[in-house]
């Protein structure tokens, strides 16, 4: 067990299984926030996915070992639809 | 395939270092370009699910509340799972056990066919109560994102069965490596798009 | 790395190109006198598709008829590219001739939708919904067969993985297997088509249409160059 705490793989999935059941507390019909705080709850509901898919790609798809050109492809890219779902979602794109 | 047989040298397979070395691709280069195709092309979708819902917000929270959380929440801790699995798999395929990994790349296909089951047993929910992909724009979204992400489900279940089988041997080129590599990143973008598609179906408000 | 050659480095040049000429002519024709891009709107009612095909009746038929005359170019295409991967395939070429069946069955719905669609032209003093009926089975008989290619391209996949020879001077390199691979996945999008009649889902849409025919014309163009490529290869080496 004590092997097991130490594996960063492990702590990974422990940590992801741990935002997951935050965000489903946080979001939905029933949430936290059902009651007049739907835009922010959405907004940390959203961040805490594309942290959920930072970990996976840097730790699980092992773009922390990769070149510095793939790690900021990653970055810039999920940065990138994260702003374009929120400022959709914020209804501020002339679509 | 059948050039394992051809091809007798000896066992150029990275060692338990494997991946740590600065600068080495995960998978290999062109992997990343059907990574981010795919990626991309599940991103548009994410946007025009938003937009469709920023023209009618009363619609689409009304639908979504006829969705299972718990079913939805179910399903993402199985990808989750199933990931850290083939994580671990590769791990071991890069440290050689041959004997431990084909039972990671195993029982992450467990976890893949539970997400499968469960899938099936919400549609089956969805349409037993008179609800199709075209009782409204909400709901043409949701079996639409949910479907195209099941057929990569499936492809990707496939794809551990065959991982399952060539890691229980020693590999006999580094593309070969390469190439379950690749395959794990393809599972870990099939889950990681779900890590997307919960929030935006069954959370958003 | 014993490789014999299949069929003379020359012809296979040409028919290269002749695939991709007719190709040209097969999208002016359909895109640009047939007026469909963007494809219309598979929510019309019949007598606006009656209208659609009354308007410029005599140039919607003309390009039928170049589109049919052009519509042939998967044909050269994927005998060539059955020559290289005969040459790199070990044993009996079967996933050759997987991949030469599938992209004929292809063809076959390249090909075949002017006919439908010229019919639906063909008389323009019909009831309505005869017309809407042709012109609904011409566009999904168009979109849909997409879902034939995986199996056709799960055999180039396996030539890209499997060759003995430098990615730098192979038909079948390996970036060119991942892209090959996302063409097939996205095929799946096509039949999606049936479910919805308007929307991003519908054939005039983004997952049926634009998503798989951009693909395709990417991957078309890349699997032509890297053909062409090798062949040049192939010329130097003698081989």
């Amino acid at each position: 067990m004590t092997n097991l705490l130490r594996d960063r793989l492990f702590l990974v999935w422990l940590l992801l299984i741990a935002v997951t059941l935050l965000s489903a507390m946080i979001g939905g019909a029933h949430g936290f926030a059902a009651a007049g705080h739907g835009a922010a709850a959405t907004f940390a509901v959203l961040g805490i996915a594309f942290a959920k898919v930072w970990l996976v790609m840097s730790n699980f798809m092992d773009v922390r070992g990769a070149p510095r050109a793939l790690k900021i492809v990653c970055a810039v890219w999920l940065l990138a639809v994260l702003a374009i779902l929120l400022a959709v979602y914020a209804q501020l794109l002339p679509l | 395939m059948d050039d394992l047989s051809v091809d007798q040298r000896p066992r150029p397979v990275p060692g338990p270092t494997a991946g740590k070395a600065p600068g080495h691709i995960p998978g290999e280069a062109g992997v990343w370009l059907l990574l981010f195709g795919e990626m991309s092309f599940f991103s548009s979708l994410f946007t025009a699910f938003l937009y469709y819902r920023s023209l009618d917000i009363a619609l689409f929270s009304a639908s979504q509340a006829e969705l299972s959380k718990a079913i939805g929440l179910t399903n993402t801790l199985l990808l989750l799972s199933s990931s850290l699995f083939v994580a671990l798999a590769v791990r071991a395929v890069a440290q050689g056990r041959t004997t431990t990994a084909p039972r990671l790349f195993l029982a992450a296909l467990a976890c893949s066919l539970g997400f499968i089951l469960f899938k099936g047993i919400e549609y089956y929910q969805l349409i037993s109560a008179g609800i199709a992909v075209n009782s409204n724009s909400f709901f043409g979204f949701y079996f639409a994102l949910t479907g195209l992400h099941l057929g990569h489900v499936i492809i990707g279940s496939v794809l551990l069965g065959v991982l399952a089988v060539f890691s229980g041997r020693p590999l006999a080129r580094p593309s070969h490596f390469a190439l379950i590599e690749s395959g794990g990143c393809f599972w870990h973008m099939v889950d990681l798009l779900w890590i997307i598609i919960f929030p935006l179906l069954y959370l958003v408000e | 790395m014993d490789v014999k050659r299949f069929a003379s480095i020359r012809s296979q040049r040409v028919l290269i190109w002749i695939s991709l000429v007719a190709a040209t002519i097969y999208g002016s024709a359909l895109f640009g006198l047939m007026g469909f891009l963007p494809p219309p709107h598979a929510d019309l009612s019949a007598d606006q598709v009656l209208a659609l095909y009354a308007e410029h009746n005599v140039r919607f038929l003309v390009g039928c008829i170049i589109s049919l005359i052009a519509g042939f170019f998967l044909l050269p295409w994927s005998t060539v590219l059955a020559c290289q991967m005969a040459r790199l395939e070990k044993g009996w070429p079967i996933w050759t001739l997987i991949q030469w069946m599938g992209i004929n069955l292809i063809a076959i719905f390249i090909w075949g939708p002017p006919i439908i669609w010229g019919t639906a032209a063909f008389s323009v003093d019909r009831a309505p919904e005869l017309t809407l009926l042709l012109h609904e089975l011409g566009f999904l008989s168009f979109i849909t067969p997409l879902t034939v290619f995986p199996i056709a391209l799960v055999a180039v996949l396996v030539i890209c993985f499997t060759k003995d020879e430098a990615d730098n001077v192979s038909a079948f390199p390996r970036w060119l297997g991942y892209l090959t691979a996302w063409q097939a996945v996205q095929s799946f999008g096509g039949p999606v088509a049936l479910l919805f009649k308007s929307g991003i889902f519908s054939w005039s849409g983004l997952i049926p249409f634009w998503l798989p025919f951009l693909l395709f014309s990417v991957w078309f163009g890349a699997q032509s160059w890297t053909m062409l490529r090798a062949l040049r290869h192939q010329e130097r080496e003698g081989i």
